[in-house]
């Protein structure tokens, strides 16, 4: 009777703790820990504290603070936190090239901050001089998000130049020095990203971007049918079947998302997309007007 | 009568120790040095010190349970003391209990006197002597009991220094739980979801017990992550005491 006691109460034992720390993490605010994190006043007194183990800390902070960026990604998109957590992170491990480059990447793709941006990728370049990655990132940065050539092929560049740069570099600045079609340029970026990144967040997001090209530049190509239609005609279509059955498009194209479709927007004479309908995107709405910004290396 | 006698015994023997004095005079100068740091705070003064004495009085409280506990059933074989006792009518799980008791009497003691110190210190560099302080105590002291009882634990079938090891290595994972449950929810591979699942129910969970930063930003903590958190050391105590009363029981002496 005795033998089957002791093995029985710590089974049951372990089922009832099972049960509180449910009912616990039901409780629990969702990553408090993290939370705790945004109190300290800077990375300088999280290193000094850290005692040694600067390392292991940043690790951990990296754990739980790419849990915090998926989640804000994936609902409410803000974050407010994020430079002074990316701070904190890179000044624990000032070599770890990755926080900085995915980090840089979400303070200007998704927090909007081109200033901490800069100021991220810049403490990046300082502490790893001889990072091919990071000014890399800050000429993507400056090509795709701030329309501004003239600074991305200078990060191109000086990217190529750093030890065990891969081709791309260059070849990124050839492709930005010669000036070819924008929306081509920043479909070949947004590919290679996709390609070489592991991060599931930069790959999502790059797959996002490379399905927005691909129907900017399937609008481009509806439109030079649709000004060939208006020529010759001298009228506006009424909807693209119109255009079909007139041979002016082979087929109606089928825009990357499954949902979605073009269509004529006959009150306001263009080619349209129900995706456009639904997503405001600031850098969507940047290439689709190609305006061209320009400003100033830090 | 005879538990109470272990429990008395356990007290004054730790008491009598010179670690004890030491670690509580150290822990005194500590907290009174964060005054110390008060003109260096630019105006959160008040923060700097919370956070100064609660983390001071949850780690030093960890470190004598750690160093206090691991010692005391050993301590008991080594200088065959133990004989002494278990030849007397006292079953074997009334002397681990007894232990256990004996030691929780001491740490608290020592808390109280932390507390004290810390709350006059506090009241005498910002004016403030907030009560919500106390839970934040009071949950690190719930930590302490659960170490405590691990110390017990392994220092029935181990030396002190494998117990102080064993007991600060689950100190460290305890305290990093909720990574483990963040692999196990990352993870793909049902055999390595399912391993890091239950390391994390199994190991204690000593994240449960930090609500240090809540209290120090006036953030409310529930009711039910309290009441819940005590369930959950209770729980967890009783098993560690029945273990180690089981191998105890066992032990051939």
């Amino acid at each position: 009777m005795r033998k089957w006691l002791f093995p029985t109460l710590i089974i049951f034992g372990f089922l009832v703790i099972f049960f509180i720390q449910n009912r616990i993490d039901e409780n629990k605010e969702q990553y408090s820990l993290l939370k705790e994190l945004l109190y300290f006043p800077s990375g300088k007194f999280v290193e000094q504290a850290s005692i040694g183990y600067n390392e292991l800390f940043a690790d951990i902070i990296w754990l739980r603070a790419v849990q915090y960026f998926g989640e804000h990604q994936m609902t409410d998109r803000k974050f407010k936190y994020l430079y002074h957590i990316l701070d904190i992170l890179t000044t624990l491990d000032k070599k770890f090239i990755h926080s900085y480059t995915f980090g840089g990447f979400l303070l200007e793709s998704s927090a909007g901050e081109s200033e901490n941006t800069d100021k991220l990728l810049h403490k990046g370049e300082f502490y790893n001089p001889e990072s091919w990655e990071i000014p890399f990132v800050r000429a993507f940065i400056y090509y795709f998000f701030r329309n501004n050539d003239k600074i991305s092929v200078l990060f191109f560049l000086r990217s190529s130049k750093k030890p065990g740069a891969p081709d791309m570099s260059r070849r990124f600045a050839g492709f930005t020095f010669q000036k070819l079609g924008a929306k081509l340029k920043a479909l070949n970026l947004w590919k290679e990203l996709y390609r070489l990144s592991n991060n599931p967040v930069e790959k999502e997001t790059a797959f996002r971007y490379l399905n927005e090209i691909t129907m900017l530049i399937q609008m481009d190509s509806l439109q030079v049918a649709l000004n060939e239609y208006m020529q010759k005609k001298g009228e506006f279509p009424k909807s693209m079947q119109e255009m079909i059955n007139s041979s002016f498009l082979r087929k109606k194209p089928k825009p990357p998302w499954k949902d979605e479709y073009f269509y004529i927007d006959t009150q306001r004479d263009r080619i349209w997309c129900t995706y456009l309908d639904k997503v405001q995107s600031p850098i969507l709405k940047r290439m689709m007007e190609s305006k061209s910004e320009q400003g100033t290396v830090k | 009568m005879k538990l109470r006698t272990i429990i008395l015994n356990t007290f004054k023997e730790a008491v009598r120790k010179k670690l004890l004095l030491i670690v509580i005079g150290f822990s005194l100068l500590l907290l009174a040095a964060s005054g110390v740091l008060v003109p260096l705070s630019l105006g959160e003064e008040s923060k700097i010190i919370m956070d100064f004495g609660l983390g001071s009085i949850s780690i030093f409280g960890i470190l004598l349970a750690i160093l206090i506990g691991s010692q005391s059933v050993f301590n008991e074989l080594e200088r065959k003391t133990i004989y002494f006792i278990i030849s007397k009518p006292v079953r074997r799980e009334t002397f681990i209990i007894g232990k256990f008791l004996g030691l929780l009497l001491t740490f608290t003691t020592v808390i109280f006197i932390l507390v004290v110190w810390f709350y006059v210190i506090l009241f005498v560099l910002t004016g403030l002597h907030p009560a919500s302080i106390l839970i934040s105590v009071f949950l690190s002291y719930l930590e302490i009991v659960i170490i405590t009882a691990f110390c017990i634990f392994f220092s029935t079938f181990t030396s002190p220094i494998f117990s102080s090891l064993f007991t600060f290595l689950l100190f460290v994972v305890g305290r990093l739980a909720p990574d483990i449950q963040l692999l196990a929810s990352k993870t793909a591979n049902p055999f390595a979801h399912f391993s890091l699942q239950l390391v994390y129910y199994v190991i204690p969970n000593l994240s449960n017990f930090n609500v240090r930063g809540m209290v120090v930003h006036s953030e409310l903590v529930s009711h039910n992550h309290i009441l819940f958190t005590i369930a959950y050391a209770f729980i967890y105590t009783i098993i560690l005491l029945v273990s180690s009363s089981e191998i105890f029981r066992r032990k051939d002496l």
